[in-house]
Formats: structure tokens, C-alpha cells, sequence
């Protein structure tokens, strides 16, 4: 996907050296300075807390498996763990 | 009701096997101890009453669609942000809850900031060629 050019603008450092973005629609940024002055900022998103890591959804993906086959453990004795 | 609770092989009866030995031989870490004991006064309450408050037990939609029975997930923990989760359905058997996963800790709870990841640019690498 080309990348287009939405807005341009001149923008001045404050006092406390920072930049106002205008309009912008994300919290978070990956900034990058280089070597000749030019600094890019590329938008960063959070991971949803709540998300299920792919590694849990393995195990959920091969208890599934069997569990459609009937295949699971022996009843747990909780009582075993007092 | 009671329920019985039964395991989701291989990988949870694996896991639950290796904490099992260790606390037959006593030689659980501090870690594990805290996250057992807590694990089995969870499968206690699951067994007794799934749908108890402590467990803030509720169904993952996304999982249910996928596989076309209720897949419900359960928290190890109280009060805590990166509180453990159980992930369970009942059946196969009548009067039957297998777990199907078990995470101990969520670690993206607590290193979400360092994990952060673009959101959908184009890859860098691509458009620093084309400059």
C-alpha cells in the first residue's frame, strides 16, 4: 500500500524541548532519530492484556483434539492435596 | 452437584503430572507451592460450583465459535493483576469439567508495555529501500 502524505506542517520545540503532534491518533510511538537530524515516528499499539497467548492456545488446540475423541485423564482425587 | 474434574491430554496432564511429582518429593519452589495450592482450591471450587464468584468464571466466545461447544475460562487468583487463568468445558462425560489449559501467569499482563508492536504500516525495511 502506497504511503500518503495526510498533512504537513512546520513544528516548533517548546521550552522544555518537545513537539506537539496535531491530530494524533495513536498514544504510542516508536521513535527513531538518525545520524543526519531526521527522526521518524512509527505508531505503536498495546497487546491486549486479556489476549490468549498462542502458546496456551496450542494446548487448548491438542486438549480439544482428544477431548472431541474422548480421550482425557482420570478423574482428579482432589482430596490427595491437603 | 459435584463435579469430576478431569484433565486435558497431553499437555495439561503433563503439567499437572510434573507439579504432582515435585510435591510428592517436596521439591516444589516457593513459586510453584503458591501457584498449586492456589491451582487446587481453584479445581475445588470448580468442582463444586463452577460458576462461583471467586473463580469470575466466563465463556470466551471466540473459543466456543471455533469449536462449537462452551469454552469457559476461570481465574486461579484474587485481586491480582496477572492473575492465573483456567481454561475448561464440560464434558466429555456427563457431570464432567476438563481442563483443556491451564496459564500459570499471563505474562502479557505484566510486560505488555514491552511488548508493544506496530500496528499495520508498511514494514520500515521496505520503505527505507524506496527512500
Amino acid at each position: 500500500m502506497p504511503e500518503i502524505v495526510k498533512n504537513e506542517y512546520n513544528a516548533a520545540i517548546d521550552s522544555k524541548k518537545r513537539l506537539t503532534l496535531r491530530g494524533a491518533k495513536h498514544s504510542f510511538y516508536a521513535v527513531k532519530e538518525y545520524s543526519t537530524g531526521k527522526i521518524v515516528l512509527n505508531p505503536r499499539i498495546l497487546v491486549d492484556p486479556n489476549e490468549i497467548p498462542k502458546s496456551t492456545l496450542k494446548v487448548i488446540e491438542n486438549s480439544i483434539k482428544n477431548f472431541n475423541k474422548g480421550k482425557v485423564s482420570k478423574p482428579l482425587n482432589l482430596n490427595n492435596y491437603e | 452437584m459435584e463435579f469430576e474434574i478431569v484433565l486435558g491430554v497431553p499437555d495439561v496432564l503433563n503439567y499437572w503430572n510434573e507439579l504432582d511429582k515435585k510435591f510428592k518429593n517436596e521439591t516444589l519452589t516457593n513459586k510453584e507451592k503458591n501457584l498449586f495450592t492456589k491451582l487446587i482450591k481453584a479445581l475445588r471450587l470448580l468442582k463444586s460450583n463452577p460458576r462461583s464468584n471467586s473463580l469470575a468464571t466466563h465463556e470466551i466466545n471466540a473459543l466456543s465459535l471455533k469449536y462449537g461447544f462452551k469454552v469457559f475460562q476461570s481465574y486461579i487468583e484474587n485481586n491480582v493483576p496477572a492473575a492465573g487463568r483456567i481454561f475448561w468445558a464440560y464434558g466429555p462425560g456427563k457431570g464432567e469439567i476438563t481442563i483443556l489449559a491451564i496459564e500459570p501467569h499471563p505474562e502479557m499482563k505484566s510486560r505488555s508495555y514491552s511488548r508493544i508492536r506496530l500496528s499495520c504500516f508498511p514494514d520500515s525495511r521496505k520503505r527505507n529501500k524506496s527512500q
